[in-house]
């Protein structure tokens, strides 16, 4: 606390008595994309992002420029870095990483196996691959073309592995961002899976505006 | 108990031959038809559950379709084929009876898609296995339990948790079936979901209790394994299969807790379905707007114009860490500590062990030489002898050789010490003074 005042100080969360065991690697781990929701090995983790919060905006805000941003419902809140709503803060080109465009479609897909079709019970990395190889054929073709990057856009082993590598990498880097959980052949998606959506919110609400523009 | 024949089967190649598979498992017309007859038989529409050639037409006319032309011909040729394992015939009474492998084939197939829930029987079977298992005194019974008993119910306890399984893929199977289900019931499913996987949660948890005298079983058997080979791998069998139960159990546990989260999610999700419609067109819009083009080295996917890549991360920061190469600079080593021999304390040393066994060889000597004078003059005297021992060598010598002497004349029964309580002594040893001893042969 400042003079006195009781306006939270950026230099608040440095007082915490755990701010020694966790904040270095928290703070790594924000810059590096990580998303802290109350989940598994993230849970002490979140909670001392959420007991300092004010102060660990104001922090990132002041020196980086970027965002400390919370989102989510109920007992699906998460903790992120928003380095894309800020006009990408002072981050310099050559430290921002980008998500590529094939694991943001790849995203989408499982988003709308698992929250529009349902498939609450698909945990298996290989059953995943499988279900987008054959269970949705209307896709298929885009997929070819822009994963796979073939003129062939029917079915065929070199497309269908160059799909399987792709969705393997995809879920290696939602991982990383702490998007979902994976170990061998299971994995699960946490609640900051929904970010992706929420990013592109604004096209989504706006796509048919976008659709009948292109017509 | 003969293992012989059972360790010898080879299940497949039987099965192959002939046309056995077809006989232990009929065509669906004729299979249904058995069905038809055990559940006639289970509502008592049968006399002492025997029934007719007839009530086995009109069942398999059933399962043949109605309106169809009903081959007779073929059916009876199937009676015959059915008498193998399902049908046996009463001659007397001309009626048919099952066979004990038809109830088997039939119940199973019921217990199985009925899959009642029940753990408390299964905490029945665990503990009547546990009381008699601890019944059993003998190895013969050990046997007889792992073999006839324990067998016996394993299909039971497996079945429960087969029957978690499914009810669990049950439940989400509804939840995916969107295109029969209005929004509004949507609503009701979900809750009924959700209340499913909590009933399901806690039935995981009823049955591990339930299985919790297994541990017991476990211990009990431990404590009886008295080693014998044949034993100890049917126990390996009991233990695999309990720990298999337990594996299957986490796994639907950690089934449940991935599930449930995502049940909650669809609640949200739920009010949106105009949301979703427009999630859909948008994957759509990125899979036909977005395009392939090519970089330095390789073809990339550039999303359609005015969708950005997010920026997610920064680039891991890399840090300059510096330490020295160890290739270059090795750490120094320890320098080897020399010790150098003192050549004088060897030289000593090796004296004093070189005087001691010269020693021990002049003893020896002397000892040989006294008795060898017994044997010839039949006696000696010891006292003397010391003194010239004394005399020659030295007196520390002479006492070994005198004490060596007196222990090899008390282990030969042919030579007897005599000690005469008169001093004896010597003018050239005044300090040293012997009783007087005579060393005699006994003839």
């Amino acid at each position: 606390m400042e003079n006195g005042s009781d306006k939270n100080s950026v230099a608040d969360f440095l007082f915490d008595p755990d701010a020694e065991e966790f904040f270095a690697e928290i703070d790594y781990a924000l810059k590096d994309g990580v998303h802290f929701q109350r989940e598994g090995k993230q849970f002490r983790s979140y909670n001392f992002i959420a007991s300092n919060e004010e102060s660990l905006r104001l922090y990132y805000q002041k020196f980086f420029n970027v965002d400390l941003a919370f989102e989510g419902e109920g007992a699906n809140t998460y903790f992120f870095l928003d380095f894309y709503g800020n006009d990408r803060g002072g981050i310099p080109g050559r430290h921002r990483h980008i998500m590529k465009s094939e694991h943001v479609l790849i995203g989408f897909i499982i988003y709308k196996m698992v929250f529009i079709d349902k498939e609450i019970d698909l945990d298996s990395v290989q059953r995943l691959k499988e279900k987008i190889r054959i269970d949705y054929e209307d896709y298929k073709p885009g997929l070819y073309r822009l994963i796979a990057k073939s003129k062939n856009t029917n079915p065929g082993n070199m497309n269908d592995n160059v799909l399987d590598a792709n969705v393997q990498s995809a879920l290696e880097e939602f991982r990383k961002i702490g998007w979902l959980t994976m170990e061998k052949d299971e994995f699960s998606l946490l609640p900051a899976f929904n970010r992706l959506v929420k990013i592109y919110e604004k096209h989504i609400l706006t796509i048919d505006k976008t659709l009948n523009r292109l017509r | 108990m003969d293992t012989g024949p059972i360790a010898n089967f080879d299940f497949i190649k039987i099965l192959n031959e002939d046309r056995t598979y077809r006989l232990l498992f009929p065509v669906r017309e004729v299979g249904m038809a058995i069905l038809e007859i055990y559940e006639a038989i289970g509502n008592n529409l049968f006399e002492d559950k025997k029934f007719t050639e007839a009530d086995l037409h009109l069942a398999f006319s059933k399962a043949h379709g109605v309106g169809e032309r009903y081959p007779k011909e073929v059916y009876s040729a199937h009676i015959m084929d059915l008498q193998e394992y399902f049908l046996d015939y009463d001659q007397p009474s001309q009626k048919y009876f099952f066979k004990d492998y038809a109830f088997k084939f039939c119940e199973h197939a019921k217990a199985t898609l009925i899959g009642a829930f029940n753990p408390t029987r299964i905490q029945n079977i665990c503990s009547h296995l546990s009381k008699s298992l601890q019944a059993k005194e003998t190895e013969e019974g050990l046997i007889f339990w792992l073999k006839e008993e324990f067998v016996k119910f394993e299909p039971d306890m497996r079945e429960q948790v087969d029957f978690l399984d499914r009810q669990i893929a049950n439940s989400i199977e509804q939840l995916k079936q969107r295109t029969l289900i209005s929004q509004d019931n949507f609503i009701a499913v979900l809750i009924a979901t959700d209340e499913n996987l909590t009933l399901s949660q806690t039935h995981v948890k009823e049955l591990r209790a339930a299985y919790s005298e297994t541990k017991i079983i476990r211990e009990v058997l431990n404590r009886k394994h008295t080693g014998i080979e044949e034993t100890g791998l049917l126990i390996r069998d009991v233990n695999l299969f309990f720990r298999y139960c337990n594996d299957r159990l986490n796994s639907i546990d950690r089934k449940l807790d991935r599930i449930q989260p995502k049940v909650k999610q669809l609640f949200t999700s739920l009010n949106k379905p105009i949301f979703n419609a427009k999630v859909e067109r948008f994957i759509s819009h990125l899979l036909d707007n977005s395009v392939v083009e090519y970089g330095d080295t390789q073809k990339f996917m550039s999303l359609p114009a005015g969708v950005e890549n997010p920026v997610l991360r920064y680039k891991a920061p890399s840090f300059t860490i510096l330490s020295p190469d160890k290739e270059l600079f090795p750490a120094k080593p320890n320098e080897r500590k020399q010790y150098v021999q003192n050549k004088e304390a060897v030289r000593a040393n090796t004296e004093k062990t070189l005087k001691v066994i010269k020693d021990a060889d002049v003893a020896r000597k002397w000892e040989d030489y006294i008795l060898s004078e017994i044997q010839l003059k039949g006696r000696i005297n010891l006292s003397e002898a010391f003194f010239t021992v004394a005399a020659d060598t030295d007196p520390s010598l002479a006492v070994t050789v005198l004490f060596n002497t007196i222990r090899r004349v008390y282990k030969t029964p042919s030579l007897k010490l005599n000690t005469v309580k008169k001093l004896y002594t010597n003018l050239d040893y005044k300090d040293i003074t012997l009783w007087k001893m005579e060393v005699i042969k006994i003839q």
